[in-house]
């Protein structure tokens, strides 16, 4: 981290944000007690990730009972992964991708393995976001919340989903920026063809040469 | 002047030098049990997202030592314990035997108990060796020492070059519209919540009335400049209620 990092002064809204994700990720875990065994085995670990954008980085560390969330980190971290958020977002949550559109390239540097598990748990757990608004808004208000953000969530994933495969049809078909498989296969036809026929007739130059070269020496 | 003579504030009350060390044993003792629940109330929840921010301008790493001074009930101790991992220490150290008592309990609770350490100390004289820690941290505790010069010399001396002080404490609104909020919120309603939760409002008349006994941002900036800290900086939360100074030791 730079010094110009480190002299940047810690935001108090984002610390907020940052603490009630930390709170809603403890808090599935408390009424998850399998998938938490499963997490504390990676106990110490440090993982990294960050949005190209906006640039923001999140570090979280597992312990051994949930994660915490950071803003900011010195130390090194065990796996890193950056990408833009929608990228980010079909990698972890496991949204339907679509090269191209959603599921583009993320960088991801470090330990594979442990993100691939750290993501399988991520898409078992079921965050309870009626347990954590409850002492805010009560019980009945904080159970039509739960339900809203459950179905927001599903019909962001459905959303995500059908934009892949819309866009996906819209660049690779229509707007032919992207070729399709199929378009990529005949034109590697069409080069093997073109190449063969420039083989031949370098062979037949070469041999009308020779011919020539001959009857000049006759 | 010698200190049989100085004097000192504990709160808005003038004391004997010797005395005011004593008084606020006393303040700590009395609330130590419930320190934890008082601070969430009169905070309304806001000191841990300062201790927070205040962890993330640590700069901790695996592998090093870290002193939580005042550290009473081991909020920020048992984040450094997780952070500094195996091959890290903590030292959660603190004047008052009835919150060390509470920090301990809470750091075994956590699983912290295998890289850390509990001491009784006095924050004016050290008893760790020169260059010893990679941090040092102080939370809401500078502003109940007697002697904060040396204090602050004494945190530089056990730092290791490189190593960093973080004060998390007090401080002065920039806003005198806030200022004045503030001070009606925290004399009107803290004593009575003092009253209601640990039978005690005298306490918590003495933590409003020793905040704003406690050195400006800029006058604790000095503070530490003097005592030889380098890029010495702070950053103000909550419109300047609380501040948070950080300095090197290079």
């Amino acid at each position: 981290m730079s010094l110009k990092d480190q002299s940047r002064s810690p935001g108090l809204l984002s610390t907020t944000a940052l603490a009630t994700v930390e709170r809603a990720i403890n808090t599935a875990l408390r009424s998850d007690p399998a998938t938490a065994d499963r997490l504390a085995v990676h106990a110490g670990r440090l993982v990294a990730i960050e949005t190209t954008l906006p640039p923001v980085a999140i570090y979280a560390l597992v312990v051994e009972d949930g994660v915490e969330l950071y803003h900011r980190s010195d130390a090194t971290p065990d796996v890193a992964v950056k990408g833009n958020p929608v990228d980010l977002a079909a990698l972890l949550l496991d949204w339907k991708s679509r090269p191209g559109v959603i599921g583009g390239p993320v960088d991801i540097t470090g330990n594979r393995e442990l993100l691939q598990e750290l993501q399988t748990l991520a898409r078992e757990l079921h965050i309870d976001w009626g347990a954590i608004l409850e002492p805010i808004t009560g019980s009945e208000l904080a159970q039509q919340l739960d339900v809203g953000a459950r179905r927001l969530f599903h019909w962001a994933r459905q959303t995500a989903g059908r934009l892949a495969d819309q866009l996906g049809d819209y660049v690779g078909n229509e707007s032919g920026l992207i070729p399709s498989r199929r378009d990529v296969y005949e034109f590697g036809q069409d080069v093997d063809e073109l190449r063969m026929d420039v083989d031949r007739l370098a062979a037949r130059v070469q041999r009308l040469q020779a011919r020539r070269n001959g009857s000049t020496t006759d | 002047m010698s200190d049989d003579n100085k004097v000192t504030h504990f709160g808005y009350q003038q004391v004997p030098w010797q005395e005011k060390q004593q008084k606020v044993a006393g303040v700590f003792r009395s609330v130590a049990g419930k320190y934890d629940v008082m601070n969430d109330l009169i905070s309304m929840g806001s000191h841990r997202i300062l201790k927070r921010m205040t962890i993330e301008l640590a700069g901790i790493r695996p592998g090093h030592r870290v002193l939580d001074l005042a550290g009473g009930t081991g909020d920020l101790a048992i984040k450094f314990s997780r952070l500094v991992g195996e091959t890290g220490h903590v030292v959660l150290a603190d004047i008052n035997d009835a919150m060390l008592e509470v920090g301990r309990d809470r750091l075994i609770d956590a699983g912290c108990s295998h890289n850390t350490q509990v001491a009784q100390v006095n924050g004016e004289c050290l008893p760790f060796e020169d260059n010893s820690f990679h941090c040092v941290t102080i939370a809401f505790g500078l502003r109940n020492i007697t002697d904060k010069d040396a204090a602050l010399r004494s945190m530089l001396r056990v730092l290791k070059p490189g190593g960093r002080l973080l004060v998390l404490e007090f401080s002065t609104p920039v806003n005198k519209q806030l200022a004045k909020a503030y001070d009606a919120y925290s004399f009107a309603v803290w004593p009575r919540l003092g009253k209601l939760i640990v039978n005690d409002a005298q306490s918590y008349q003495y933590l409003a009335e020793s905040i704003r006994m406690h050195p400006d941002q800029d006058t604790l900036k000095g503070m530490m400049d003097d005592a030889g800290f380098a890029r010495t900086e702070y950053f103000n939360m909550l419109g300047g209620i609380v501040a948070l100074h950080r300095g090197f030791k290079f």
